[in-house]
Parts: C-alpha cells; sequence; structure tokens
C-alpha cells in the first residue's frame, strides 16, 4: 500500500500554518478554512455541525467499527465587550486568562486584523498597593490610537481580539500561541495524511472541535449518533510546570519526556483497560512517554465519554510551557513522539476491547 | 400593545416557582387551545405548541422561553409555629428580609420573614447579612400543630409583590424573570395568526430554568429543532450595569459562542430593515439561560438569544419596558416569515 | 440487623472509575437473585429481574457504588506522594487519616507544616506510605492509583457507622430488596452506578441506555440534628426513610412524592421528608435523561458524611428497605 511518510519539515510546516491561525469559540472559520485545505485530498467526506464542528471521515478496511479522533481549533482569546466615549476599547477573555498575562501585549482586534496593544499603566506612576496587584481584565482596556468612539470604524461588540505571536524554532523548540490545541490539530491532519489515498485498519471519524476552552461545547455533540465506536482517542495540549515548582510539587508534564497519558483530569477518569492499552503501544513501539501528574483542567474528553451510552475515552496531550499565554514553548521530539503515539494507537486499535 | 398589558398583569398573579409550574402551565394550554395546532406537556412539565408549516418545505424554528421563577420551599416547622425555609434558585437573601411572603399550602396563606428591629439590634447584627438558613417565615401560629393546619414542609411560596404600571411604559412585579420572555412568546403567538410561515413554528416554555436549566435540556433532545430562539431578561439597570443596556431601547440581541453569527446577523438585519430599535451585548462564555443546553441538544441547535432589559433581578421589585416585549415578539415574527434563515443550511 | 453475607459492601474497594472489586463482589452476590446481569461502558453493573408480562414498565432503582478517595498524581524524590482528591472532601477531615490503597498498600496523609493545619489545603498534603526514596515508593504505588481512606464498619444495636455509608449502605439497601422482592408485574432494573461522586457518570450513562419509564435513586442524605448544629435539610437520625422532595440537583415532582408517601402510610413505615438546601445525587442524571424521566429518590439519613465516621441509623435502613421493596411490588404512578 503506497503510504506518504511526510519528512519532519513538513510537520513542522503545518503546525506554523495552523498555530498562526487565529481563532477562537464561536469564530473558527479561519482554522477551519484552513484544515480543509490540507486534508481534503486523504478524507472521504467533510462536514460542519452546529457548532462548528468540523468532521472528516475516512472509511477503514473493516467497516463494522470506527475510531472517534479529536482534536479542538479554537484558542483563548478576547472579545470585544465595547467600546468606550474615549475610544480604549473594553473586553472579555474567551476561554481561561490570568489578567497577569495581559497588559503589554500587541494584539489584532476584528476580522480586519486591526492592530492595537493591551493598555499597561506606566510603572511610575502607579501607587504603591496597585504594584502588587494583579490587574482584573474588566480594569484593562485595548488602545488603537483613536481619540474618541467616533474614530474607531468597523469594529463592535461581539469582535474577536487575538494575541500576534507567530511561530518560530529555536534550539529543538517551537514557539508560538495556540499549541493548545493546534498541536492536536495538526497530529489529527497528519493521522489523515499518514493513510494518504489508502486505508486505515477501521474507520476514522476525525473531529475537529470547536469552543473547546468555553466549556467543551463541541465536545458535546461530537460523539452524538455515531455507531460502532471502539473508543476516542482526544488529542490536547497540556500544562507543563516544569520550570516554575519546587521540587516536591508536580510539574504535570515535564518537557522532552514524550507524550502525556492522562489517567484522570476534572472531567474524565480514563478507562482502566484503555489507558493500559495506550500505554502498551507506547512500550511496543518505543515511544518515549509519560504520564499527566495531576488532574486538573478539563478536555472535551469529559463529554465524549458520557455521550448516550458512552464511549471510553482517554486523552493524550503533548506538553506545552506557559499554554494559555501568548508565546508557548514545545519540544521538538516531544511533538514527533505524539505524532507517533496517535499514528500507533490507530493502527492498533482493532485489538482493543473493553 | 394594549392586549399585551391585559395579558401582563393577569399572568404576573399567577405563581410559578421551579419544579411547581403546573397552575401556570394550565393557563398557557389554555391561552394557546385553538391558536396552535397542537399542544402539550411533556414528563417533566415543559409546555409545547406547534404551528405547523408546510410540509417539507420550511425549517423547525424553535421560539423558547422559560416559565418558571426563583421562589421558597417551607423545609420543617419549630415547636413555637415558625417556619424554616430554604431557597429554589438565586434567592438573595437581602431581597426577602422583613417582606411579606405568599405560601401556596392547603390555602394561599401570608406570612412575615421575620427581622429583629434596629432597636434592639445591635450596631454589628444590623450590619451583617443573614444567610437563609438563619431566617424563618412567621405566620402567625403559636404552635407547630396549629401551623400545620394551614401549611406542611414541602410547600411553596413567593415573596409578596404589587404589580404596578410604572412611568413610561415600565412596568413592576416579581417574576418578570421570566414572565417577560413568557409575555413575549404568547405576544408572538398573537400576531401569528393571521400569518402562514412555510417554517414550523414550534413554542416551548420551559420548566426548572432557574435551578439549572432542566427543563430545555430535556426538551433539546424531544424536540431537536433546526434553529432556537431563547427569549430570556438581562440587565438593564440604571445603576451599578456593567454595560449600557437600558429598560425601552429595545430587546437585546446576544452575541458571543452560544449563539451562532449568520442567525445573530440575520436578526440584526431584520430589526433594522423593520425599524426595530435594539441593543447589542456580548456574553463571552455559554451559560446563564436555555441557550447553553438548546445549543448542544444532539448534534447540535444553531440558536440565538433575545433577551428583555430588565431592572433589579431576582428581586419582587423587577422593572421592564413593556414595549421592548412587543418590538422582541415582532422581531421573532419577522424571523418566522423569513423564507431562507440561515443562508447555506 | 444481621449483615450476614453481605459484609463486603461495606470494606470492598471501589473508588470512583475503579470500582472492578466491589463490582465483582456484587456481581456474585445478584447473580442468583436476577435473571440477567450487564454492564455500562462507565463501570455500573445492572442487574434485570424480567417480568412475565408482555409489555411491563421497566423501573430502575439506583444506588452508586462509588466511594470517595484520593489519586496519587507525584513521587518525589524522598518517597512522598502528592495526590487529588476523588470526588469533594472537606479537607479538615483528612489530617492524620489512614487510607488504604487498591493493593492494599497503607499510608497516612500529612502536611507541610503546623501552621498549615489551621486552614488545611490540599496542595499542601501528601500521603506517606513509609518509602525512603521515589523509587521504593513506585515498586509499592503506581502514579495514578486510587486510595480511599480507612474506615472499617462499626455495627451497633441501633447504629451503623463507616464502611463508606455514602453510598455503600443505598447498595446494601438493593441487595437486601434483590432478596426479599416479592411478586411484582414490573421488570426491575437494580443499577450500582459507577463514578458519582465525580458527577453522576454511571447514571447518567446507564439511564441513557435503559431508558426506563421510572426511576428511584437510593442515596445517603444529610441528617441534621447534630448539637447546635446547622439545619442543611430537614431528616434526623432514626426519623425513617427519607422521601425526598427537593436538593440542589432534582425537585421530585408532587405525585411521585404523594405516591410514595401514600405507600408508606398503607404498609405502615416510618418516613419523613427529605427536603436538602444543598447536595447532589443520581436523581438527577435519570431525570434529565433523553427527553426527561419521572425520577424520586428514597434516602438513608446519614451524620459527618464524606468522612470516615459516616454514620446511620438501622431502623431507617430497614424502613428505606421496606419502601423501595413496596415501591416495586406496587401499582406505579404513571
Amino acid at each position: 500500500m503506497p503510504v506518504t511518510i511526510p519528512c519532519i519539515w513538513e510537520r513542522i510546516v503545518l503546525l506554523e500554518k495552523l498555530s498562526n491561525v487565529c481563532a477562537a469559540a464561536g469564530d473558527e472559520e479561519d482554522i477551519r478554512a484552513a484544515i480543509k485545505k490540507e486534508i481534503t485530498d486523504c478524507v472521504d467526506e467533510i462536514s460542519t455541525n452546529p457548532l462548528g464542528n468540523l468532521i472528516a471521515r475516512k472509511s477503514g478496511e473493516e467497516s463494522s467499527s470506527s475510531i472517534l479522533v479529536t482534536a479542538h481549533m479554537d484558542e483563548v482569546a478576547c472579545i470585544v465587550k465595547s467600546v468606550e466615549k474615549n475610544g480604549l476599547i473594553k473586553f472579555h477573555t474567551i476561554g481561561g486568562i490570568v489578567g497577569a498575562i495581559l497588559p503589554g501585549n500587541p494584539v489584532a482586534v476584528g476580522r480586519n486584523r486591526v492592530p492595537g496593544v493591551v493598555a499597561c499603566k506606566s510603572y511610575h506612576i502607579m501607587p504603591e498597593e496597585e504594584r502588587k496587584k494583579v490587574p482584573e481584565v474588566k480594569d484593562l482596556c485595548i488602545d488603537i490610537g483613536a481619540g474618541s468612539r467616533e474614530e474607531v470604524k468597523d469594529i463592535s461588540c461581539g469582535d474577536y481580539i487575538y494575541f500576534r505571536s507567530k511561530f518560530f524554532t529555536q534550539n529543538g523548540c517551537f514557539y508560538g500561541k495556540a499549541f493548545d490545541d493546534r498541536a492536536g490539530c495538526a497530529a489529527l491532519c497528519e493521522l489523515f495524511r499518514e493513510y494518504g489515498k489508502g486505508k486505515p485498519p477501521l474507520e476514522i471519524v476525525g473531529t475537529f472541535c470547536a469552543q473547546e476552552e468555553v466549556g467543551l461545547r463541541g465536545g458535546a455533540t461530537a460523539a452524538f449518533g455515531l455507531q460502532g465506536l471502539l473508543f476516542n482517542l482526544n488529542l490536547e495540549g497540556t500544562t507543563c510546570s516544569d520550570r516554575e515548582l519546587k521540587k516536591s510539587y508536580s510539574p504535570v508534564t515535564e518537557l522532552g519526556r514524550g507524550p502525556a497519558i492522562t489517567f484522570m483530569d476534572r472531567t474524565t477518569i480514563t478507562n482502566r483497560k484503555l489507558f493500559e492499552f495506550v500505554v502498551s503501544v507506547a512500550e511496543k513501539e518505543g515511544i518515549p512517554f509519560q504520564l499527566k501528574r495531576g488532574t486538573a483542567g478539563g478536555t472535551d474528553a469529559g463529554l465524549i465519554h458520557l455521550t448516550e451510552e458512552g464511549v471510553p475515552s482517554v486523552t493524550v496531550s503533548v506538553p506545552v510551557r506557559y499554554i494559555h499565554s501568548p508565546w508557548c514553548i514545545m519540544s521538538g521530539e516531544d511533538f514527533q513522539s505524539y505524532i507517533a503515539l496517535a499514528k500507533a494507537v490507530v493502527q492498533e486499535a482493532p485489538v482493543f476491547s473493553l | 400593545m394594549k392586549k399585551l398589558k391585559d395579558h401582563i398583569k393577569e399572568i404576573s398573579q399567577l405563581p410559578s416557582v421551579s419544579g411547581f409550574e403546573d397552575a401556570f402551565a394550565r393557563l398557557l394550554l389554555s391561552r394557546m387551545e385553538g391558536r396552535v395546532d397542537r399542544c402539550e406537556r411533556d414528563t417533566l412539565g415543559n409546555v409545547i405548541g406547534v404551528k405547523n408549516g408546510y410540509e417539507g418545505s420550511g425549517m423547525r424554528l424553535l421560539f423558547e422561553a422559560h416559565m418558571d421563577q426563583i421562589g421558597l420551599m417551607i423545609q420543617s416547622i419549630e415547636e413555637n409555629g415558625i417556619l424554616r425555609f430554604t431557597g429554589i434558585g438565586g434567592i438573595n437573601p437581602l431581597t426577602i428580609y422583613g417582606k411579606r411572603v405568599r405560601l401556596y399550602g392547603k390555602q394561599t396563606v401570608f406570612g412575615v420573614i421575620g427581622m429583629k428591629p434596629p432597636h434592639i439590634s445591635t450596631k454589628e447584627e444590623q450590619g451583617r447579612m443573614r444567610p437563609i438558613s438563619e431566617l424563618f417565615i412567621d405566620i402567625g401560629c403559636r404552635t407547630r400543630e396549629e401551623a400545620l393546619t394551614f401549611v406542611t414542609p414541602g410547600d411553596t411560596g413567593v415573596v409578596d409583590f404589587i404589580p404596578d404600571f410604572l412611568m413610561a411604559e415600565h412596568f413592576s412585579s416579581s417574576g418578570l424573570d421570566n414572565r417577560a420572555g413568557v409575555l413575549t412568546l404568547l405576544s408572538l403567538i398573537d400576531l401569528l395568526q393571521d400569518t402562514r410561515p412555510i417554517h414550523d413554528i414550534l413554542l416551548l416554555f420551559a420548566v426548572q430554568e432557574e435551578v439549572g436549566l432542566r427543563g430545555a435540556k430535556v426538551a433539546g433532545y424531544t424536540l431537536n429543532p433546526d434553529v432556537a430562539v431563547v427569549c430570556d431578561v438581562t440587565f438593564g439597570d440604571p445603576v451599578g450595569n456593567l454595560t449600557e443596556i437600558a429598560t425601552g431601547k429595545g430587546p437585546v440581541i446576544a452575541k458571543g459562542p452560544n449563539y451562532y453569527p449568520p442567525l445573530v446577523k440575520k436578526l440584526c438585519e431584520i430589526a433594522r430593515r423593520e425599524d426595530i430599535p435594539f441593543q447589542e451585548e456580548v456574553e463571552e462564555r455559554p451559560g446563564g439561560t436555555d441557550a447553553y443546553y438548546l445549543q448542544i441538544a444532539r448534534r447540535g441547535i444553531y440558536t440565538a438569544g433575545l433577551s428583555i432589559p430588565l431592572r433589579y433581578m431576582h428581586s419582587p421589585v423587577e422593572i421592564i419596558n413593556v414595549k421592548d416585549v412587543y418590538r422582541a415578539s415582532k422581531l421573532m415574527l419577522n424571523l418566522a416569515l423569513e423564507e431562507k434563515i440561515l443562508a447555506d443550511t | 440487623m444481621n449483615i450476614q453475607g453481605k459484609e463486603f459492601i461495606f470494606s470492598e474497594f471501589g473508588v470512583s472509575g475503579r470500582e472492578e472489586q466491589v463490582r465483582n463482589g456484587i456481581e456474585k452476590f445478584a447473580s442468583k437473585l436476577v435473571d440477567e446481569i450487564l454492564y455500562d461502558v462507565t463501570g455500573s453493573l445492572i442487574c434485570v429481574k424480567k417480568s412475565k408480562r408482555k409489555e411491563p414498565r421497566r423501573v430502575m432503582i439506583a444506588a452508586h457504588m462509588d466511594t470517595i478517595g484520593f489519586v496519587a498524581t507525584y513521587v518525589d524524590e524522598k518517597g512522598f506522594l502528592r495526590f487529588a482528591e476523588v470526588g469533594e472532601q472537606p479537607e479538615a477531615y483528612l489530617l492524620g487519616k489512614r487510607v488504604v490503597f487498591e493493593n492494599g498498600t497503607v499510608g497516612v496523609i500529612g502536611i507541610e507544616r503546623r501552621e498549615h493545619e489551621k486552614k488545611p489545603v490540599l496542595e499542601k498534603m501528601f500521603i506517606d506510605i513509609g518509602a525512603r526514596s521515589r523509587d521504593e515508593a513506585l515498586e509499592r504505588v503506581k502514579i495514578g492509583e486510587m486510595c480511599a481512606v480507612y474506615s472499617p464498619l462499626a455495627v451497633t444495636q441501633s447504629t451503623l457507622s463507616g464502611g463508606w455509608m455514602d453510598d455503600r449502605i443505598g447498595c446494601f439497601v438493593l441487595m437486601e430488596v434483590m432478596e426479599q422482592l416479592g411478586k411484582t408485574p414490573h421488570e426491575i432494573l437494580f443499577v450500582f452506578s459507577a463514578q458519582e461522586e465525580v458527577g453522576l457518570r454511571g447514571a447518567q450513562t446507564s439511564s441513557y441506555r435503559l431508558d426506563p419509564d421510572i426511576g428511584i435513586s437510593v442515596d445517603a442524605t444529610a441528617s441534621s440534628d447534630l448539637p447546635e448544629g446547622e439545619r442543611v435539610g430537614s431528616c434526623v437520625l432514626g426519623g425513617g426513610a427519607g422521601i425526598k422532595i427537593m436538593d440542589k440537583s432534582v425537585i421530585v415532582p408532587k405525585r411521585l412524592v404523594q405516591h410514595l408517601l401514600g405507600i408508606a402510610e398503607k404498609r405502615k413505615i416510618l418516613h419523613q421528608q427529605d427536603i436538602m438546601s444543598a447536595g447532589r445525587t443520581g436523581a438527577q442524571a435519570i431525570q434529565l435523561s433523553r427527553g426527561g424521566v419521572l425520577t424520586g429518590g428514597i434516602s438513608v439519613p446519614v451524620r459527618y458524611l464524606h468522612t470516615a465516621g459516616e454514620m446511620c441509623a438501622v431502623s431507617d435502613v430497614k424502613a428505606c428497605i421496606e419502601l423501595v421493596r413496596a415501591f416495586c411490588e406496587e401499582e406505579l404512578p404513571i
């Protein structure tokens, strides 16, 4: 069976393309278009659902069973709440962003990507107590240079605001925004491209979920109505605190130790047999891996595994330092192993049973 | 508009505490009788009306408003005849101190939520907010036996109120969250009378929204419409509001991940075309209205949110502007009459 | 009360998501008493007692077999385990408690400094299994393994305590009903649900699958009878079987409450109303399944919920057994 084995460079280009796209919960038009372009030649059908999920199907050698592979398309961002009389823009965050990282960032506002900055009060004129406090989002604003509300054209409430970080590589690591979860999207695209014009061992339903960051909304509808699902493999990006914490505390994951397998998070307790299956596949293929050593955070798997009568679900994540901020760091090796593990799990899936 | 005003006063008198909406539901069913092709209640008590469109031509278009309101339930009766109670839905103790309450027991009984007078309270006591578990209702009985002849633990009640028309078409009452939405739908039903939209129009008066959007969750599964427009209330306070939304300036079209952008755009276009004043508001995270569950029913539903601005939410003196209700129903009517609601589906 | 043959329900390991041990025990017990045994994807055990009628009403009676516990998330260099909670627990009740892992390893919960004891938080706690290094610890306990607070059952003439009453006492009630059930025209689905403490997950998937006509959740409810205690609910120990009116997760429809009250009065079963300002039970998952299911709750009042000293009254347990049994035998309000 002729198979395209992409060289390492292509995967990096793919990650660059996808992570540079600006798309957040409710505004995923551009990422859907970008992904469609990448996989349209190697899947049988593509559709969307009312939440905005992009669903790609590729039939397999065995027709009776299938696997659902998911990754979410949305990144954390901000949304315009109102344009004030003085021309400054008030905003909300879409998804979990800590107030502390916002001031002083360059941003792009609205469909026209109007450049602006998150205003940052000069340190020199801040009273003592204010210097120690973490700013609240409701007190922050964005400056696009306008002097009054009338001067602001083409920006209205509901417009999205994105970080302007652009992907680059350095010293074997990737730097950029939205690795949570464009890394997962890249891996899912790669999965389809792996089989190219050929057939995977079982049907792959690949759902690029929308609106994960505001409550796993795409995940809530992703598994409904799907028949014959063996299990769900959810590809994510996860916390990596290996630079920050004292030695006696868990870093959750560490850069360079491979993709992390989740045994439990806030929304899922991974089915024991499925967890052991994924670990055994990694061991068999010699793929380095670690366990996600912490239970914080919810993922689409949380709602997928409880859809209808239930489907076993496991989350595999690539470690991302400084997740949910304008600049994330990921290890190039971790990214390769992450994709390799996803592929191996799909390849071995037919032997899995509860 | 006159009809609306007549509706309002009648509707605001009948209670519909979450989980105990029967009487109110019967009223709604009687209002829909003869004006829709079919109406019924489901297992949880949701009231559903259907006006058939042209077979096979249009979409299934749902208009929804929750019909329940917050209230209280008697939890136990003390030896000395005072009643202990708990809240149903988001009851703020601040709004019930010293108020008169209406209890629906064997008969309707009035009670007072007792409060220590300023003369004998310490400064510290006066400044402290007491939680509901420390409050009690006094119905004037001296023993538990006497109290039990009027009420039983498990009985529900609401804070008493005086429904009033205020200036500039404003109306004040308890429970306008979400009588405002219910009225909008009733007004829509009136307006739909001499029309024949191609779409199937579904009307859902949901139960138990105030305790967790429960009615909408199950109704979304059963009805599974193509498009859903949720009508609830939003903050229109003149003081302390985080937005510039105000009563009397038109219904509020909601934007954000919980609402399908092309549908939101359509509503704004129709409003401009028909000269219906409207306001806009961003909800950055799904939650807080029935749209939360309707959007994710089964494979997903295209949703929009249209809200009536309201002052002093969850207090016995909520205020809305009747013009906003009428405008909202007109906007819904025009959406229902559009041949193509969604461009590409 | 004679619990011979059923003691295992109060001692078998079964933290949310890892219920295999207790599930095996219940399955062994039930296999002789019911017609069909099914598992659901989340780990719940479903025991079906079929009916001779052609199209019988399907009655779901559910209790959750999972208990709260902890999961080991990290082992530091010195062999101390950091952990996360599985199910909500008040931190104050954890210090110094002994825990038992699935494989029998015993540990103790400690906290970093004395000053942290005043306002204990999970981040400052750890489990000590007496290992001297990371490697030694990992030989005995793996990352991802779960443990529960050691709480052996204590039985007196009038009370039962320990033994994870929430909700093993509910499971016990179901098991007794399974044994004592008389003639009934209905199909009875005894569901021992999994993962309730982390979000009613087993009840959700099993309700969807079974699509019952009516459901009853048998759970522990807070007993509000402590000295100068806070009033969170309306039940007291010894007041009889709790008939649920309302809690934070479910409002039981009046017609079902009336039906249960009627049965209790008819069969002279001591009962009390269960009205809670807090609390969440599997009844919600059943009630909001698919297009909605008529659902109620029968509760065993329990003091000190989510601690090692959970205590209930034997008389209340007996009353619950009788009421559940009566409900299964009588005609239904649908």
